[in-house]
């Protein structure tokens, strides 16, 4: 359905993660922008768990080997069907043989880390242990357990009858457009901050004070030692009131983990299942994709959160989820 | 292509209306106007729910002689915006030229970006609306005046 | 034992990782009675409501969340009284032995181990050795066992730097942790041997070759200087 034409790419196929096979040592993998990863797949008719592929470096360059609609969502990518500009958060129809490239943005566009590319149908690469996310510690699901390669195929859903009549495409606002952040930073010398929420954790008391008061105040930097796997994040050094050594326990992405080099890391979608270093707190699902958004450089200010508010904040991400499937869906009867 | 409104074979059965109803209401959407069959419908929120109503006659076939200008029309209700709301890359301008199906600006509904094509080859004209106005089924939006030269 | 360890706490700790998943730390010196209660409360919590997957560490259990319950009382309670009533799974599991290439390139960091216990490395690799090893739970990367036995004095801290990439296989220890990683990655822990075996199969319905309750023998292959 895809073949790959770019190479060097870090680019996965990935659906929502694998939930279930944690005491297997088996981490969640799945996308870092999951509100784009839906989005994108609704925007289709897809179930929003289908997979697709999420594109961390650009430019990034397919072709369809199929008719088939695609859509394109996440960071924003000077994407060019065959040469024809696309807008944005957008889904087009796509006919075989035709060559997808998205671009270096550049200035004018705005900045994300993490483009996505969903197909009709998904991309059908088998499932393992109920998932299509790629596994990279493993070596398995996704795409044979790796980063895409020039000349992959990626496989699709046998071709469903496309829609009668020419299809224009339509797009929808972006999540960062139409979800505002829980608080608003000022960006420092021209660099964003992002406002990440985050639930204590429970060697949250065995920090200094001083540590926790840098903790929340001061801004932290998203170092360039950042992936998959963890963000590691610069700033003031956090230090405990005593030496602990914590026993191996399970962990989810979101998780700010605390070395003995003071420099918080938050584990990302592809970090262990499990850890031992202690934890100071626990990014709130809710705004995961915006740091899965946070380009290496720019700035996040930690906000206090309770419980019942990281499960109140669930609740605009899936409203908007709701109002992309409900429209596209319209869209489509309308004007397939 | 020669027109941006949808084919109108696409008719909507009266089966079809409650469950645009439900749409409509989930994604928190007030007003729709579309085309089906020779009739412009509307569904409107109302305190009781939606109502169907008729917006008015289709409009009739456009003049395509080359030396008067296209204009790029409204097909569904929405927010006129001759820019995406993400930034980014300019659509055409008057005076730049556009090939047939070109995007040259969208119409926003509730979170949905529709977007309005070039219906020939053609030179742009002047943009008859202001970004962000809401405009209606059939409202004029941008001139185009036809042909390759 | 030089190593201070979380507060020994008198009852369990619940803790939260945001509205994800809630941690259940068992008080007291981390042991096997301990962790065969924490095998019965995860099969317990699995038929819980709101419980997406029990998933046991080191005398502790995680509980990830299919939706989050609105309030966590009700949770904590049924945590605490199931944990209270002591039920306990017993141990039946199979005896793997895994003979280990010691020291040498297989082992980079069995120098660390012996600066910091000051005993030689026959004694380190005896005292590994000795012991039936048993898989407390899996973790870390997929198949990966977390094992309990190790004799306390060759326990060694994880390394300030972890190392970027090692090899399947590899035999760690990591505080008074011992394990074997089950594929290449980075690790925290110091490696003092290396062993060639099967851990994972993602083809299979039950992936992971150990679970919980097996054990484990090391036995000496050959000790490289």
């Amino acid at each position: 359905m895809i073949e790959v034409l770019s190479s060097g790419t870090l680019s996965t196929v990935q659906d929502l993660g694998r939930l279930s096979h944690l005491r297997f040592g088996v981490g969640t993998s799945g996308a870092m922008d999951q509100l784009a990863l839906q989005a994108g797949n609704l925007m289709l008719g897809n179930a929003a768990t289908a997979a697709g592929i999420e594109v961390p470096v650009l430019p990034f360059q397919i072709r369809f080997l199929k008719d088939v609609d695609f859509a394109i969502t996440g960071a924003d990518a000077a994407a060019k069907l065959d040469g024809l500009a696309l807008a944005p958060w957008w889904t087009q129809r796509a006919r075989a043989g035709q060559v997808l490239t998205l671009g270096d943005a550049g200035p004018g566009f705005r900045s994300g880390a993490r483009s996505y590319l969903l197909i009709a149908g998904g991309v059908d690469v088998p499932v393992v242990l109920g998932s299509r996310s790629t596994q990279l510690r493993g070596q398995f699901g996704g795409h044979h357990g790796r980063a895409l390669a020039k000349g992959d195929v990626l496989p699709g859903q046998p071709a469903q009858a496309l829609q009668r009549g020419p299809h224009a495409g339509f797009g929808v606002m972006p999540a960062d457009l139409a979800l505002p952040q829980s608080a608003f930073f000022p960006a420092q010398s021209q660099t964003a901050v992002t406002a990440m929420r985050v639930v204590p954790a429970a060697e949250y008391d065995n920090f200094d004070d001083t540590s926790l008061k840098n903790f929340w105040g001061t801004d932290w930097k998203i170092s360039a030692q950042s992936d998959r796997y963890g963000y590691r994040l610069s700033g003031l050094a956090l230090a405990l009131r005593e030496t602990l050594e914590t026993r191996s326990h399970g962990i989810v992405p979101g998780v700010i983990q605390v070395p003995h080099s003071g420099q918080p890391i938050i584990q990302m979608r592809d970090a262990q299942p499990s850890g031992g270093y202690p934890k100071i707190g626990t990014v709130i699902e809710a705004d995961l994709w915006r740091l899965g958004q946070a380009r290496a450089g720019s700035l996040i200010r930690f906000v206090p959160c309770t419980y019942e508010e990281a499960v109140a904040a669930l609740k605009p991400n899936e409203a908007y989820l709701t109002k992309v499937r409900h429209l596209s869906a319209l869209y489509r009867q309308l004007h397939d | 292509m020669t027109d941006t409104r949808p084919e109108p074979s696409n008719t909507i059965t009266a089966r079809a209306w409650p469950q645009i109803a439900a749409w409509l209401a989930a994604a928190d959407v007030d007003c729709i106007e579309i085309q089906t069959g020779a009739v412009v419908l509307r569904m409107v929120r109302g305190s009781q729910g939606y109502q169907l109503q008729t917006a008015g006659a289709s409009a009739s076939a456009t003049d395509f002689s080359p030396a008067s200008p296209l204009a790029v029309t409204a097909h569904v209700a929405g927010i006129f915006l001759t820019r995406h709301p993400a930034g980014g890359g300019k659509f055409p301008v008057q005076g730049d030229r556009v090939q047939s199906g070109e995007l040259l600006a969208l119409l926003q509904i509730g979170l949905v970006l529709i977007p309005l094509l070039a219906l020939v080859n053609g030179t742009l004209g002047r943009c008859l609306q202001s970004s962000g106005t809401q405009v209606g089924y059939g409202a004029r939006l941008i001139e185009l005046l036809a042909g390759d030269a | 034992m030089s190593l201070p360890t979380t507060d020994k706490m008198q009852q369990p700790r619940i803790s939260l990782l945001e509205s994800t998943a809630l941690l259940f730390e068992a008080p007291g010196d981390m042991d096997l009675p301990q962790q065969r209660r924490i095998w019965a409360l995860a099969r317990l919590a699995n038929s819980w409501a709101n419980v997406q997957e029990a998933v046991p560490g080191m005398n502790n259990l995680m509980l990830t969340f299919s939706t989050p319950p609105p309030d966590l009382a009700p949770l904590r309670t049924q945590l605490q009284q199931a944990w209270a009533e002591g039920h306990t799974v017993s141990l039946d599991g199979r005896i793997f032995e895994l003979p280990v290439v010691y020291g040498g390139a297989a082992g980079p960091h069995m120098a660390d181990v012996v600066a910091h216990t000051g005993l030689r490395v026959d004694d380190i690799v005896r005292i590994h050795t000795e012991p039936l090893y048993t898989v407390y739970a899996l973790g870390s990367h997929p198949g990966y066992c977390y094992l309990g036995g190790m004799d306390a004095r060759i326990a060694t801290p994880r390394r300030k730097v972890p190392v970027v990439h090692l090899p399947g296989g590899s035999v760690s220890i990591g505080g008074i942790q011992s394990g074997v990683s089950a594929s290449d990655g980075p690790s925290g822990w110091n490696t003092i041997g290396q062993t060639a075996m099967q851990f994972f199969d993602s083809q299979s319905a039950t992936p992971a070759l150990l679970s919980p309750g097996d054990q484990i023998r090391f036995t000496v292959l050959r000790i490289d200087a």
